[in-house]
């Protein structure tokens, strides 16, 4: 078993999970409850890494990545080290390529809520946030523990975006499904076997964890 | 008011984890403990650890990562600044391409061994009383072979059943492996019957159950595996270190107990077809 | 100054609103008419959840809205509450929470306990909506919406899928907290009685347009024309006081004319008194003692209406009263203006609402 790669793969789905949930709870908010115009438009490129293959997706990203790039030049000024090839690629990577999957639960969850309850608030008071944090939230929790546990999921799977982006680095890039690719290749058929039971048991736990709070939620 | 709020999570959202990437650059800062990265064919899958075991022998304070993959493949990355320090290609076209690409130090250029083309299978499908001819028959379905875009040994494994004869009649069978391990992967799962593989990868302990059959080696081009050092990343002093064990005496005896060939070697020195029958 | 003023027009889609009125102190104004009518959106606009293309309203010394120049306090801000048609409890709240959303924190715990006893919900604090009967919910969501102690309260269709015993109950414990709290409330609804249970003042707004305004008996007795008049779907509404009442039955005075009606519950004196024109006979008038507690009125003929096979009698017994008969009765009976006839009604036709 491939400590580093597991470690690794937590450590990337945990940071994206977080970074998605900061991100992509108040952009639901703002589609849901504050649409302009370009709404749809929004919620369609945002939708589109669900259905982009991931090559395709690696593909950009390497571009876009790369040391020449305004991208890959102002993060190394920044931060002092490469964007391609590195934890801050994947992560950025996953961001990009999770995000559907945090953002659609949430925004469903949003959108299922009974705006009379909204005009309730206001009409005692309360500004948006207070009716956010207050009203909505608590109901609409189930969703947004659902895009996050999707999300983390997705992450932890990950494969053709980190392997176009990634490199294989073992102390680095390597996560876990690059792992079991590499035992595979390396004819290490027992390794394989139980990295690919470990990454089978991480799915259906996050599935059975989405389903028992969507049943919850429907009440 | 709601908008300033959300923009301040934003840029929250996006500045935390660049600051958490920062602090999980590997510690090959540390002068003692430095990490030499090397991106090598998958053909030495089972050779490299032990040249890498025994530069950990020698110098204790190194550490060396290794990322197998198909020379094209790498050469792509490296020339989208992957940070590796040594690259170990399959064939001598590869590392060339790169360093006339001005990515690699080209007094470092080297040949370190010569590969040998074989042909596995984990049924009986003959090869030990048909020999190449047994691919024709209709017992072998389908032939894998590494991808000849970016595998040298892909590229070999062409020339090679052009050579012998038989390209015609089985270029309907063949499947492509993106690496020349994967090839002997696809054998091993049973997708494909017959593999055109490295030879180094037919001794490993896993492939032990099969029948291996060399391929002549003036059916091919000759496989001058070689390799470049890669200026310029923290690993540089590392990869010098590599780059000498691979051509010394010991590295030498080490890739040839894999099934290398010494890269000075003529042809005519190379051992004949073996067949190692199922242990 | 207390009280209300607002003229708002309002467009949206191919409907329209038209409204203007204005009442001091602390009535209670029924908004009343036929669905689709435009009172939803009237009770919204002036709750702050719509915005109205062009008018003002200024409730109290503040002004809400004025188009004129630009002012547009939005909901959160006004001093108004609403009850929604749906009780829009916050579903994970108790009861105790839902009350106190709106209150300031440090007033919070008072208040809730001040107006949980006011609608007589004390026992719940702690229960949740979805544990609720109808009527309980409706009276959390009133408690949640005056807790706050607002200057107007608007309530929309606040009896609407309750049993009669629950609204009788409602009705009342709402005009006492009402009365105590000298809020001015507008309550909407289209069912009639709930007008005459509630009312001070009713609003008819037909088609989305705010046809009559005043206080409730002027505008029951005297609709501005027929379509009000249907829409308020009784012709004779006026203010009566019980005498005395004796084995279910009692004595009604009405402008000086005794009627004999089913008693209302209760013991209050003050009653609305209902008559359909359809529950209204008419016969030739016959010299026989008057005073009679059978309700045998006579009367004069005001006017008549003639709608094909029927015609409408406005009448004057003491009190405007209106019948409706077939066009034959009415020949062979010689109705015109001028004309003395006897009105007969039968007890039962009588409907008496308390006021107090």
């Amino acid at each position: 078993m491939d400590w580093a790669a597991l470690s690794l793969s937590l450590k990337l789905a945990g940071l994206t999970t977080a970074c998605l949930l900061l991100l992509g709870v108040p952009l639901a908010a703002w589609l849901a409850f504050r649409p302009r115009r370009f709404s749809p438009l929004l919620e369609a490129m945002l939708a589109l890494p669900m259905v982009l293959p991931p090559t395709v997706l690696g593909y950009y990203l390497l571009v876009a990545f790369a040391p020449d790039s305004w991208l890959g030049r102002g993060f190394e000024a920044l931060v002092g080290s490469r964007l391609a090839f590195s934890f801050a690629g994947l992560w950025l990577g996953s961001m990009i390529y999770s995000l559907p999957f945090a953002l659609a639960p949430t925004l469903a969850a949003f959108r299922g809520l009974d705006r009379t309850l909204l005009e309730a608030a206001a009409t005692l008071g309360a500004g948006p946030l207070r009716t956010f944090f207050r009203v909505v939230l608590p109901s609409a929790w189930p969703g947004v523990l659902a895009g996050a546990v999707l999300a983390f999921a997705h992450t932890m799977g990950e494969f053709g975006v980190v392997l176009m982006i990634g490199g294989n680095l073992p102390s680095e890039t390597r996560t876990l499904s690059i792992s079991l690719y590499d035992q595979m290749q390396s004819l290490d058929y027992d390794g394989a076997s139980h990295t690919a039971l470990l990454l089978l048991a991480i799915s259906f736990l996050a599935l059975s964890v989405t389903h028992s709070f969507g049943r919850r939620g429907a009440r | 008011m709601f908008a300033r709020v959300w923009r301040r999570l934003w840029i929250l959202a996006l500045v935390l984890p660049m600051v958490a990437c920062g602090s999980t650059e590997p510690t090959a800062s540390l002068p003692d403990h430095a990490i030499v990265r090397v991106v090598a064919a998958s053909s030495l899958r089972f050779a490299l650890p032990g040249v890498v075991t025994e530069l950990r022998r020698r110098e204790p304070g190194v550490d060396v990562e290794v990322s197998y993959t198909s020379s094209g493949h790498a050469v792509a990355q490296l020339r989208q600044g992957a940070p590796f320090d040594l690259f170990l290609s399959a064939d001598h076209d590869f590392p060339q391409r790169l360093v006339d690409a001005g990515v690699g130090d080209r007094a470092s250029l080297f040949t370190y061994a010569r590969g040998r083309l074989a042909l596995y299978s984990t049924e009986n499908v003959g090869l030990a009383t048909e020999g190449v001819t047994a691919l024709r028959s209709e017992r072998v379905a389908r032939i894998a072979i590494a991808n000849p875009e970016h595998a040298p040994y892909g590229h070999a494994a062409i020339a090679a059943l052009h050579a012998l004869g038989v390209y015609d009649a089985v270029e309907a069978k063949l499947v492509r492996g993106e690496n020349v391990a994967q090839a002997a992967n696809l054998v091993r799962s049973h997708a494909a019957d017959v593999g055109v593989v490295a030879f180094s990868l037919t001794l490993a302990p896993t492939m032990d159950h099969g029948q291996v059959l060399e391929l002549p080696v003036d059916a091919y081009p000759p496989l001058l595996q070689s390799g470049v050092v890669i200026p310029g990343h923290d690993g540089e002093a590392g990869a010098r270190s590599l780059r000498a064990l691979l051509l010394s005496a010991r590295g030498q005896a080490i890739l040839s107990r894999w099934g290398f060939i010494s890269a000075d070697a003529q042809p005519a020195e190379a051992a004949g077809p073996a067949t190692t029958e199922a242990r | 100054m207390t009280g209300l003023e607002y003229r708002v027009t309002t467009l949206r889609g191919d409907f329209s609103l038209k409204a203007e009125d204005s009442f001091e102190g602390a009535p209670v104004s029924i908004l009343f008419g036929p669905s689709g009518g435009g009172k939803s959106t009237l009770l919204r606009t002036l709750a702050g959840l719509e915005r109205p293309r062009e008018g003002k309203i200024t409730l109290g010394d503040q002004v809400l809205v004025d188009t004129a120049t630009g002012v547009f306090v939005p909901a959160r801000r006004r001093p108004v509450g609403l009850v929604f048609q749906g009780d829009a409890l916050f579903p994970t709240m108790s009861v105790r929470a839902n009350v106190g959303f709106g209150c300031a924190r440090a007033e919070r715990p008072g208040r809730v306990a001040d107006t949980l006893a006011l609608l007589g919900i004390e026992e719940l604090a702690d229960r949740f909506p979805h544990e609720l009967s109808g009527g309980q919910l409706r009276r959390v969501a009133i408690a949640r919406s005056l807790a706050p102690r607002p200057e107007l309260l608007l309530l929309d269709e606040p009896f609407a899928g309750l049993d009669r015993p629950t609204r009788r109950a409602l009705s009342g414990a709402l005009r006492e907290a009402l009365s105590t709290l000298q809020i001015p409330a507008i309550l909407v609804t289209h069912e009639r009685e709930v007008a005459l249970r509630m009312g001070d003042r009713l609003c008819v707004l037909i088609g989305g347009e705010l046809r009559q305004a005043g206080s409730l008996f002027s505008v029951l007795e005297s609709p501005r024309d027929l379509e009000v008049a249907r829409a308020l779907g009784v012709e004779t509404v006026v203010a009566g006081q019980i005498l005395d009442r004796d084995e279910g039955l009692c004595r009604v005075r009405v402008a000086g004319v005794e009627l004999l009606a089913v008693a209302p519950e209760g013991t209050g004196v003050e009653v609305a008194v209902a008559i359909r024109a359809e529950d209204v006979a008419l016969e030739t008038a016959e010299v026989s003692p008057r005073g009679s507690a059978r309700n045998r009125l006579d009367a004069e003929v005001t006017s008549v209406d003639s709608e094909d096979a029927l015609v409408r009698v406005h009448l004057d017994c003491g009190f405007p009263l209106a019948a409706l008969i077939t066009r034959l009765s009415a020949e062979a009976l010689g109705v015109v203006p001028g004309a003395r006839l006897r009105a007969v009604i039968k007890t039962p036709a009588i409907k008496l609402f308390a006021r107090s």
